[in-house]
């Protein structure tokens, strides 16, 4: 099981430490670089009546304006790209798996690819980290927007005895947030490897339809979309929540 | 499997730049764009409105213009009608008057004629009276005598006549 290994593959020395860097942020950053360059090249030729990706992105900005609109109000501006930017990271992080070169043994030879692309989320330290800035950014922006006194009193809210549990979950929604993610992915990386070095080649597209596809999809929507929920409820002042 | 590394800060950081970079060439660019398009568009819009509006205020204004002007046109020709059948009806009146006029001067130049065929007739008869009642009394009257006579008898002659000749 070495799939299950996080390689390092080079250190840094930064302040007399050395940083490793592992096969994670390699492909990271591999993956903000596709974004970049995507949108770089999508968002060159504007034109005044959309048409193909221009009208895709169109669309897609649009929606994700108006669904900051609707959960943030009058934070959207601060938090609606945030969400925006975390969904397609964790989207192409999640999928980009699908690139990697397979293991193939073939009529008793044996094919080993030079390198291997594991999506960055099958790391718990991604999936941690940005769980970590999400229950951050509900504390943080929490107590601003409610004051520190509202804050507090929406910890004793409906009453007073459910002030642990009112606390406890934070911690319970950090643990989530970062596990599910990072248990499904690690979970469909695992799988796919199996049904790769059980099923003949061809076979394992069907599997990785949905291990890859559909699954990373699905996963990167729920942690944006819960991230959003989160960070909307603790946005809502006294007035909002009767 | 849950060995927690450095990666985690550096994920961090990823993030922040990622999210940083595509505000500033991806969310903002759009959005201004879409914005900006909409605003655009709904410029245009009421551009249009303000617009039909004036073709409107201008259509009104030319029937306006064309139903005063109609108006006038009518009244033009009714005076000219009026003004015309003034002109025929005094015409008409005039030739009535020339009309009448000629039949009077008419009337007035029978009567002399007449006048004028009477007095011829009464000398002729007279002289015809004369010279039978002078071969009948046989006799020369003279000339004054014999007028009288004559008048006389014409007197008598025209008395019982219906014209009578007037003064004489």
């Amino acid at each position: 099981m070495d799939a299950l290994e996080i390689k390092t593959i080079f250190t840094i020395s930064l302040f007399g430490t050395t940083l490793p860097i592992t096969e994670t942020v390699i492909i990271s950053w591999v993956v903000m670089a596709i974004l970049i360059i995507c949108a770089l090249v999508f968002t060159r030729k504007f034109t005044e009546i959309p048409k193909g990706p221009q009208a895709i992105l169109e669309t897609m900005v649009e929606f994700l304006n108006s669904f900051a609109k609707g959960q943030f109000g009058s934070w959207s501006k601060y938090f609606g790209y945030y969400m925006g930017t975390l969904f397609l990271f964790l989207l192409l992080a999640n999928i980009i798996g699908v690139l990697s070169p397979v293991e193939v043994s073939f009529m008793g030879r044996e094919f080993i690819p030079l390198f291997t692309i594991a999506p960055p989320t099958k790391d718990i330290n991604v999936t941690a980290s940005l769980a970590v800035l999400t229950i951050l950014g509900v504390l943080v922006f929490g107590i601003i927007a409610k004051g520190p006194l509202g804050w507090f009193k929406h910890l004793l809210h409906p009453m007073a005895f459910m002030l642990p549990f009112n606390l406890m979950e934070y911690g319970t929604r950090l643990l989530s947030l970062s596990l599910r993610l990072f248990g499904n992915i690690m979970g469909g990386y695992v799988l796919m490897h199996m049904i790769e070095g059980l099923l003949p080649l061809g076979l394992p597209m069907i599997a990785s339809l949905y291990f890859d596809f559909f699954d990373g999809l699905i996963q990167a929507a729920i942690f944006v979309f819960l991230s959003s929920m989160y960070l909307s409820e603790a946005l809502k002042t006294g007035h909002e929540e009767e | 499997m849950l060995d927690f590394s450095v990666t985690f800060i550096i994920t961090i950081i990823n993030i922040f730049i990622l999210f940083l970079i595509l505000r500033k060439i991806l969310f903002k660019p759009v959005t201004k764009f879409i914005e900006e398009r909409a605003k655009k568009v709904q410029d245009s819009l009421d551009l249009a409105e303000k617009e039909r509006n004036q073709a409107k205020g201008l259509l009104k204004q030319y029937e306006d213009q064309l139903k005063m002007v109609e108006d006038q046109a009518t009244e033009i020709i009714r005076s000219a009608k009026e003004t015309a059948q003034a002109e025929a009806a005094r015409i008409v009146a005039e030739g009535k008057a020339q009309a009448e006029l000629l039949i009077d001067k008419g009337h007035k130049q029978l009567e002399a004629e007449k006048r004028a065929a009477m007095s011829v007739f009464h000398a002729d008869a007279a002289a015809l009276v004369i010279g039978a009642s002078s071969r009948l009394i046989q006799r020369e009257l003279s000339d004054e005598d014999s007028h009288h006579q004559a008048e006389l008898l014409l007197k008598e002659l025209s008395d019982s006549a219906v014209s009578k000749p007037e003064d004489n």
